[in-house]
């Protein structure tokens, strides 16, 4: 947990004004840790994760790897980062950050420091 | 919707991604294909893929229902509502991502941001596609085929009949 809680507050220094909420939780849907949580936000990402899962194994696809980004109105984003057994979702104010600054920095970034802290 | 605008914003997303492209479809909220395109013939389907079985179709199907649910639960948790897309990184270096629009006949296009959020998933047109990542320039993907193929879209699902 104190590795994660480390993880949770380099994202909160590296994002600032532009991480609204995130949650760190397991494949069962329970918050290991949470900061500015929105109500039912693990358990709902959790559930949608198995859903498009099964969609993509029922699709003869490959499955998710790493994470997957919504599109949200008011111009924010949700990206949530995928180990295998646990997740990591982050509701972003696309405002304040830029998709390149997303995608090439932070995603490679922290999916690393996560995936090291709980394989 | 204006059938011939829809068949270019198709083709013309195809051109621009050429071989990157695998497979895309447009379809409606009842997991039925409007118009469809597969690079490879089905190849990009793995292994354990059952030959009786079209999973391209049942790719779309089945990503109806997975959009239905995002904006429900969305709206139901107090996020902001799903915007225009969503995409998922997947092994072998592919993208997947659904694209939506809704069908907002008569609607003047500068109303349809504020109506997208209002309109329940059942009156949206969704476009999905499978991306090989190694063959297309991301930033380019993010920053003009992706919001062209979107304006096309909406501009074609807009268009009433004279």
């Amino acid at each position: 947990m104190g590795d994660l809680e480390t993880c949770m507050e380099s994202l909160k220094r590296d994002l600032a004004k532009a991480l609204i909420s995130s949650d760190i939780f397991a494949s069962d849907g329970l918050s290991l840790l949470s900061y500015n949580s929105q109500e039912a936000a693990a358990a709902f990402f959790s559930e949608l994760s198995v859903q498009m899962r099964e969609a993509l194994g029922s699709s003869a696809l490959p499955q998710i790897q790493d994470y997957y980004l919504i599109e949200l109105e008011e111009k924010s984003l949700v990206l949530v980062l995928c180990d295998n057994e646990f997740m990591w979702s982050m509701l972003i104010d696309g405002r304040q950050l830029s998709l390149g600054m997303l995608l090439n920095v932070i995603i490679p970034k922290y999916l690393k420091a996560f995936k090291a802290v709980v394989s | 919707m204006d059938i011939t605008k829809l068949q270019q914003s198709f083709d013309t997303f195809k051109l621009s991604l050429g071989k990157a492209l695998i497979f895309s479809d447009i379809f409606t909220a009842d997991g039925l294909s409007l118009l469809s395109h597969n690079l490879f013939d089905d190849a990009s389907f793995d292994d354990a893929k059952d030959a009786n079985l079209n999973h391209q179709a049942i790719s779309v199907a089945l990503f109806s229902e997975v959009s239905a649910k995002l904006k429900k639960t969305l709206d139901y948790s107090g996020f902001p509502s799903l915007g225009r897309y969503y995409l998922l990184k997947l092994q072998d270096q592919k993208l997947f991502g659904v694209m939506r629009a809704p069908i907002t006949s008569g609607l003047a296009l500068q109303q349809l941001d504020a109506t997208l959020a209002k309109n329940d998933i059942e009156d949206d047109i969704m476009w999905s596609f499978l991306l090989d990542m190694r063959y297309v320039n991301l930033g380019l993907f993010y920053s003009i085929i992706l919001p062209k193929a979107l304006a096309s879209l909406r501009e074609a699902l807009a268009e009433d009949l004279a």
